[in-house]
């Protein structure tokens, strides 16, 4: 399905304009389908940073500058996540009003690199701890 | 509602270090949440007839609202974390 922004006056008027000014309307199952995306990202971020938070505030046997290290790490990784989501959800969209391929994934790698990271600290702490 | 909750719970913890930054998040999150129900609602509308009427869906607001809200929580996180040091 192609609408033009001609033929629906009202379009034009949706926000964020530097998304929706350009190309013509994709499939809406591709529109929703970025949508979830968008929404499963969310959750992630949303997933990180309440383990941020509780590990901060429930977690008193670990070394108090690792344990705000690694809150803070997780926290900073979730609000990227969530930045960055926000971002690949406008780019994706705009990529598919103008039939061009989708943008390469950014989130991922600083979604992995962050929980690796996490992940060999606790496991570094738990072994020098034993 | 899950990133309501979340900022609330911060909201609750922030309050025993300040109350005013317990109080500021709280506040903040709750607008930005009754913002999001206004416009889901609103969208959901727009969204079931523009399908109908094989029109252009709605538009970016509520992703925006909801990035938002990821990102109070954040910062507001960063500073829970670094005032309680």
């Amino acid at each position: 399905m192609k609408l033009t922004e001609r033929n629906h006056p009202g379009a034009g008027r949706r926000w964020p304009r530097s998304v929706f000014d350009v190309g013509t309307e994709p499939d809406p199952r591709f529109t929703f389908a970025n949508e979830r995306t968008f929404l499963a990202w969310i959750r992630t971020a949303l997933a990180l940073l309440a383990a941020g938070i509780s590990l901060d505030t429930f977690v008193t046997k670990f070394p108090e500058a690792l344990r705000t290290a690694v809150s803070i790490l997780l926290v900073l990784t979730g609000a990227a996540c969530g930045g960055l989501a926000y971002r690949r959800w406008m780019a994706s969209e705009r990529a598919l009003r103008l039939n061009k391929p989708l943008p390469a994934p950014v989130i991922a790698p600083v979604l992995g690199y962050g929980v690796v990271l996490v992940g060999v600290t606790f496991a570094v702490v738990l072994l020098v701890r034993r | 509602m899950s990133c309501f909750g979340c900022a609330l719970l911060l909201a609750r913890l922030a309050a025993n270090t300040s109350w005013i930054i317990g109080a500021v998040i709280a506040l903040a999150a709750l607008a930005l949440a009754l913002a999001a129900v206004r416009v889901s609602a609103r969208r959901y509308r727009q969204a079931a007839s523009a399908l109908s009427a094989d029109e252009p869906l709605p538009d970016g607001t509520l992703p925006a609202i909801i990035v938002a809200l990821v990102l109070l929580i954040g910062g507001a996180a960063v500073v829970f974390i670094l005032v309680e040091l």
